[in-house]
């Protein structure tokens, strides 16, 4: 790959810690005792909510920190309300790891109330929090954990707090981390249903191809996942995309993940979407900043091919894991900022989970690997 | 390059909407607009365009658009394209060398949608916002469509067109008109470009720094007389297509259907939605505005519906490097299904036989089945219409006396309702095909051209894997009937990942399928050949709910999900059917035609139960 | 071969019927456009497909022939040329970067998580320039990943066998750059290891033995070239099994110990495989004795024995592997997926050995 943008990528290089690798960074970072935390958090039925804080809590010194706890509920047939013993009981822990006087609860709405057509804007909601900048003002460190937080929240979430950071603290004054419990085992036991009806482009995350007035070709790269082949439907009859460039994950854990996933697919992307063998782009499905490396090259490419044609507007979409879709995130902020490539996020979400054989499932919870992604501050000042 | 099964592909089904949909599609639609209305009504009446999705509105709407009238006006003595060529003439669409017309086709996608749920904007503000968005997209869309109508380059050729436009009531602040068509376009676009910033900044941006609008002057700006290109005016009318409104939010779709109606202007306007439980306006067809209701114009159609899919499925299959016929048996194999019929036949007249035994009404019958001289197939046919026929005499007539009836008593009785039912009773007692053939699978697709292709996909595949290892390629009938459930057993396991709310709506559609069945099988076959549909009195709601407002209460909330859901996602389909005294007009929801599949019910229409607002909501509870 | 008169041949032989057809064939169909057929070993004018048909029709029984199709099915790994672009595209900045951060954050006695600061320091760009990239096959590709790594043609060499002139050259080229200087990180590029037993041999031989004589000896090759003191060598793979990093590491302990030396030197990969793929078909009993069946034992020569071989079939020292690389098949893999075309069973991707003496693995 040419590497000519690769001293303009903000994310390069990049702090990416893994597992054992977490703790001994928070026990050396927060040796530092002038430091104030600030854990964004959601609270849900996942196994994987406490992993990180209770990690990164129990480095050997004490740290000063705040958890802000975000609440949502998903509607009627939610499956926080049929999951509740599981979300009170990790409420229940959580307290454990931090006393109850210390966490700061926000309730959001996934949807609109009103009307009869009801609408997502649980993106919104989540970056309206931060509003109010003097929000972040007393804290030095800001962790935004997603594990138990649902893609149609977090990627506005971590773009508000971002956008936030670099007009107030454009010098890299806060560190500003996202951390993951990724468990594609556990992931695979939890089953999505009753997708949304009406897609929509994620809050902060629109891109172009809904301007009329400056039509362009519209490029997609669908990160594929399992299991997905209805969100896949659903989210291309909304972009119709002039071009498909299907993203794979390669290497993996599991090295015939890429194989499977192509015979899985096949038909749909092949047969009934065209799509061209060489379009499929090849990601490290364990590091989020090569996939945003990838991407970020690809989206550059294409339009710097499609110059005559004045270029054209981007569409990212993430069927795969958590990990996976921060590389997305990374790419669509870094052309948002660059203003130059109109990079739009769409994702199919689902207001049903449903976790099947949920007592091998709580027996996976335990194997999860934590990633922290160190987003802003010291690492990045020169 | 050819591929090898083109059923499957999703993106050529765009370029057949174009060219070769419309071809076959458009003369038809378009004879019901002469059918229903003179031009001069057709361009001057605020006029409503409703289907269920891919029934046809937009390539209706696209057929307007200066392409295609180009295309057209190119081709207009081919063959293919003089029909059509005739019936625009007619609607003054177009004449022998000039398009009259400047069809402007917007599209609502959910983005206004935002405008309305955007948090920190005051209510004044959004509707300013959404005026002077949809001012924006209108202007742009005409801007595009004068350039296309004169065969000039977007954007290069912006500047020719002339803006002729008297700001007399000063809608024009940020630029001054006349102008030319780049000014203009760029003004437009621009007020786009900002409110999408406005929606979608992480960092505050104040809504006053964007121009706001008060009203829709788009619609009146853009005329005829004021878009000039080398100073001629180039066609004699606008018409204004607004595509796919439901999407709108209620509020903002109530509010700008009642600022057009207040509005009214000479502009031609058509709104194009889903068809929807609860889209009733508030004022007076006929006199306001009127409607057209594809789904009852498809009705009188399904022998055009299955030409149009049989020249769809030979054009795919001649897209195939295969060299595969779309080839579906329309017979019965009577070798394959022998066994069956022999089978069936001894039951049937033990049946009849045991039916019969107290009383000698219907020995003539017996004997004119014993001595039938048909093949077994039609043997047994007779025999289940014996069968019901006997049902429906046992049924009503206890007492009667006891007379043998004649052969001619039978045979009149017979009719094709009858027929058809014992087809369908047939198949179902012996596990005999019933769903197959082309003209089957038509009704299948439920006037759905994409429905058609998610059947007509795997059994295209079918006869290429027979292709591969046989010499005939033509999928028997019991093998259609087959593949045919089959497809619609695996969509239906789909569903719940398919559409929102799922567990009400798979309820409803499982009670609602249960009773046309318990009604459709009864043993007199009394709706023959069967129940598919439901018409909802409200008349006959609780108490203290107005007639007309019975879906907007509470107490149906869930019920008012289910219908629009099932609308919305083609489960459910309305035909309006006129009965009873003055010819009232009742909706009828009918199940979407693989849903019959799925349950086992007829293709047919005309089988519907009345039922209570409360008895569907219990359909939902349970 | 026409495509369809292949399909018709393979429908044939497996006896599909035309639900079965409908399910295989678009999957063959999609797989062999995408990766399959651009195996390099395949003869002149063949594709996979007739390889395929081929390999299928060698087995006795329907059933041996669906056991035979369905390794291929549900546990081929085939890394394709595209795959293999991508792995030396990511080298640089997934494993070699960090390395080049830490090595200078220590020098600097900063926090190795000030990446900014660290790379932004002059010292980063000279540890940068005073590493030399060894490619230790054709497989590594080096070429490419010079090239995608933005690295000076002078630092990077092909092969680990040059003279010493190069290596003279090499040496006064960096002092140009850098005045007074020795390389003081190395790393050594391939593509694949299954067992890792060719790399550093108990004796003291393997590739990575005559490297580090090259290096550590005195008068030889590299020696004069590196800085001693403050050396670092990373031994970095595209594919990799657990085992084999295992016994790299192993053997270079070993040798470290035997030689009474001290240096850092670390081995990584960038896809690891570990037994999980070999545990899916050892605990397969149809395909076991499917592959016992169909196994010409005069593939086990000498060099063969060097590894495990009591089960042979599993491939060279039982590694028992699904995977084909795009250029060859590594003898690694269970041995019906490679057995050349001269052997009594024909491998469905035959495997090319070119150098006998010294490589018992791609």
């Amino acid at each position: 790959m040419d590497k000519k943008i690769e001293d303009k990528l903000r994310w390069d290089p990049y702090v990416l810690l893994r597992n054992s690798e977490v703790t001994t960074f928070t026990s050396e970072h927060f040796k530092v005792t002038e430091r104030k935390v600030l854990y964004v958090m959601g609270s849900g039925f996942d196994y994987r909510m406490n992993l990180g804080i209770r990690s990164v809590k129990n480095s050997d010194t004490a740290i000063d920190m705040d958890c802000l706890l975000i609440q949502y509920d998903e509607g009627k047939s939610s499956s926080s309300r049929k999951y509740k013993p599981l979300v009170d009981a990790n409420l229940g822990d959580l307290k454990t790891i931090i006393p109850a006087e210390k966490i700061i609860v926000k309730h959001i709405d996934l949807w609109t109330a009103a009307g009869k057509k009801k609408q997502r804007v649980g993106d919104k909601n989540a970056s309206d929090v931060f509003d109010d900048p003097a929000l972040l003002a007393p804290y030095t460190d800001i962790f935004v954990d997603i594990s138990a937080l649902p893609r149609g929240i977090y990627f506005s979430l971590i773009g508000k707090i971002q956008a936030i950071i670099d007009l107030n603290y454009p010098s890299n004054e806060k560190n500003f981390f996202i951390i993951i419990s990724e468990n594609a085992e556990l992931d695979s036991h939890i089953k999505e249903f009753e997708p949304d009806s009406e897609l929509s482009y994620v809050f902060g995350f629109r891109g172009g191809s809904e301007l009329t007035s400056d039509k362009k070709e519209v490029i997609w790269l669908p990160i594929l996942g399992e299991g997905s082949a209805g969100q896949i439907e659903a989210a291309h009859e909304k972009i119709e995309p002039d071009e498909i460039c299907p993203v794979l994950p390669f290497p993996s854990r599991d090295p015939r993940r890429s194989d499977a996933l192509l015979t899985e697919y096949h038909k749909l992307l092949f047969d009934e979407l065209n799509v061209e063998g060489q379009n499929i782009i090849y990601v490290p499905e364990q590091n989020p900043f090569e996939v945003y490396r990838t991407l970020a090259q690809t989206v550059k490419d294409y339009n710097d091919t499609l110059h005559s044609l004045n270029g054209c507007d981007i569409v990212i979409s993430t069927f795969s894991s958590k990990l996976l879709s921060i590389g997305a995130l990374l790419c669509a902020y870094e052309f948002k900022v660059l203003n130059n490539i109109k990079v739009g996020i769409l994702n199919v979400d689902s207001s049903g989970y449903e976790i099947e054989d949920e007592e091998s499932a709580q027996k996976m919870g335990d194997k999860s690997e934590l990633f922290l992604i160190w987003l802003a501050g010291e690492s990045y000042k020169s | 390059m050819k591929i090898r099964n083109p059923f499957l592909l999703r993106a050529s089904e765009r370029i057949e909407s174009d060219a070769g949909f419309l071809r076959l599609y458009s003369p038809l639609v378009l004879d019901y607009f002469i059918d229903n209305m003179d031009a001069e009504e057709l361009w001057n009446t605020f006029l409503f365009i409703r289907s269920s999705p891919g029934a046809g509105k937009s390539s209706l709407l696209r057929l307007f658009e200066p392409a295609s009238l180009l295309t057209l006006l190119n081709r207009k003595s081919g063959d293919e394209f003089k029909e059509l060529f005739k019936r625009l003439k007619k609607l003054n669409a177009v004449s022998d060398d000039r398009i009259n017309v400047l069809g402007v086709n917007l599209t609502f996608t959910r983005n206004y949608e935002l405008l309305e749920s955007f948090s920190g904007l005051q209510p004044g503000v959004r509707d300013r916002l959404f005026y002077s968005l949809l001012n924006s997209r209108i202007i742009t869309a005409s801007l595009r469509a004068v350039l296309s109508l004169a065969r000039l380059k977007f954007p290069e050729d912006l500047h020719k067109i002339e803006f002729n436009y008297k700001d007399e009531k000063l809608y024009f602040k940020k630029i001054t008109v006349p102008c030319d068509g780049r000014t203009l376009y760029e003004w437009a676009a621009d007020i786009e470009k900002t409110i999408y910033e406005l929606l979608d900044s992480f960092l505050p941006i104040s809504p006053a720094s964007i121009e706001g609008h008060s009203e829709l002057f788009s619609l009146e700006v853009i005329r005829p007389e004021y878009m000039l290109v080398d100073g001629k005016c180039l066609f004699d009318r606008v018409l204004f297509m607004l595509d796919d409104v439901h999407k709108l939010s209620s509020k903002q779709r109530d509010g700008l259907i009642s600022h057009l109606m207040e509005k009214r202007s000479s502009t031609s306007i058509w709104l194009s939605e889903r068809l929807e439980a609860l889209n009733n306006l508030k004022t007076n067809r006929g006199r306001d505005y009127e409607e057209l209701n594809l789904e009852d114009y498809w009705k009188e159609r399904e022998s055009k519906f299955e030409k149009l899919l049989t020249s769809i499925a030979n054009k795919r299959a001649a897209e195939s490097r295969e060299d595969v016929e779309f080839a579906l048996d329309a017979q019965q194999n009577e070798l394959e299904l022998a066994d069956a019929y022999k089978e069936a036949k001894i039951v049937l007249f033990a049946t009849i036989s045991k039916l019969s035994q107290e009383t000698i009404r219907f020995n003539e019958w017996k004997q004119y089945l014993e001595q039938f001289d048909g093949t077994e197939q039609e043997y047994c046919e007779l025999a289940k219409q014996i069968e019901i026929i006997i049902h429906r005499n046992l049924a009503r007539s206890e007492l009667a006396l006891e007379y043998t009836l004649s052969v001619q008593e039978l045979i009149e009785k017979i009719d094709e309702k009858v027929v058809q039912a014992a087809r369908l009773f047939l198949s179902r007692q012996f596990n005999l095909p019933y769903y197959f053939s082309m003209a089957t699978l038509s009704k299948i697709s439920t006037n759905n051209v994409e429905q058609f292709l998610g059947f007509a996909a795997p059994l295209y595949e079918r006869m290429l894997s027979l292709n591969l290892n046989q010499t005939s390629v033509a999928i028997s009938a019991y093998v259609q009937d087959k593949e045919i459930r089959k497809i619609a057993n695996q969509r239906w396991k789909d569903l719940d990942k398919m559409i929102p709310e799922s567990g009400l709506v798979i309820r409803f559609l499982e009670n609602f399928c249960a009773y046309c069945s318990s009604e459709t099988f009864r043993s007199t076959a009394p709706y023959a050949p069967g129940v598919n549909g439901f018409h909802i009195d409200a008349t006959r709601t609780i108490r203290l709910i107005k007639e007309e407002e019975w879906l907007s209460n509470d107490i149906f909330i869930d019920l008012q999900t289910v219908l629009n859901t099932c609308l919305a996602f083609n489960l459910l389909h309305v035909r309006e059917v006129m009965q009873g005294k003055k010819g009232q007009k009742k909706n009828i929801y009918y199940l979407n035609r693989w849903l019959c599949v799925k349950f086992g019910l007829p293709l047919s229409y005309g089988g519907w139960r009345t039922k209570k607002p409360d008895e569907l909501l219990r359909w939902i509870k349970r | 071969m026409r495509t369809s008169l292949a399909e018709k041949l393979l429908a044939k032989i497996m006896e599909w019927t035309p639900e079965e057809i409908d399910q295989e064939r678009p999957l063959m169909q999609a797989m062999a456009n995408l990766k399959w057929n651009e195996y390099q070993q395949f003869a002149p004018g063949t594709r996979f497909l007739e390889s395929l048909i081929k390999w299928l029709q060698q087995f006795e029984t329907l059933d041996e022939r669906k056991v035979g199709y369905r390794l291929v099915r549900d546990h081929l790994i085939f890394v394709s040329s595209e795959q293999m672009a991508h792995l030396v595209d990511i080298l640089f900045s997934e494993k070699i970067n960090p390395l080049l951060i830490k090595k200078t954050a220590v020098e600097l006695s900063l926090s190795p998580y000030l990446v900014s600061k660290i790379k932004n320091d002059k010292l980063y760009a000279q540890n940068r320039r005073k590493s030399l990239f060894i490619g230790l096959s054709d497989g590594s590709r080096i070429d490419q990943f010079r090239r995608g790594a933005y690295l000076n043609n002078e630092q990077v060499i092909a092969t680990y066998s040059i003279g010493p002139e190069k290596v003279k050259d090499m040496l006064q080229n960096l002092e140009k750059d850098i005045p007074d200087s020795k390389f003081k990180t190395v790393f050594l590029i391939d593509d694949f290891t299954a067992s890792g037993m060719t790399y550093c041999r108990p004796d003291g031989g393997g590739k990575l033995g005559k490297i580090f004589t090259s290096i550590f000896k005195d008068g030889e090759t590299f020696y004069g070239a590196v800085d001693h003191e403050s050396l670092e060598i990373h031994i970095l793979f595209y594919i990799a099994t657990t085992d084999a990093l295992h016994n790299i590491r192993r053997g270079i302990e070993g040798w470290k110990k035997s030689k009474g030396l001290n240096f850092n030197c670390t081995v990584d990969c960038l896809l690891e495989i570990n037994d999980t793929s070999k545990q899916k078909i050892t605990s397969d009993q149809e395909l076991m004795s499917f592959m016992v069946k169909y196994f010409d034992g005069s593939v086990v020569d000498e060099h063969y024995e060097k590894g495990k071989h009591d089960l042979p079939f599993l491939g060279f020292n039982e590694c028992c592997l699904p995977i084909v690389l795009n250029h060859n098949t590594p003898n690694n893999s269970v041995a019906i997926l490679w057995m050349p075309a001269d052997k009594k069973y024909k491998g469905l991707f035959p495997r090319i050995s070119r150098h006998r003496e010294d490589k018992y693995e791609d």
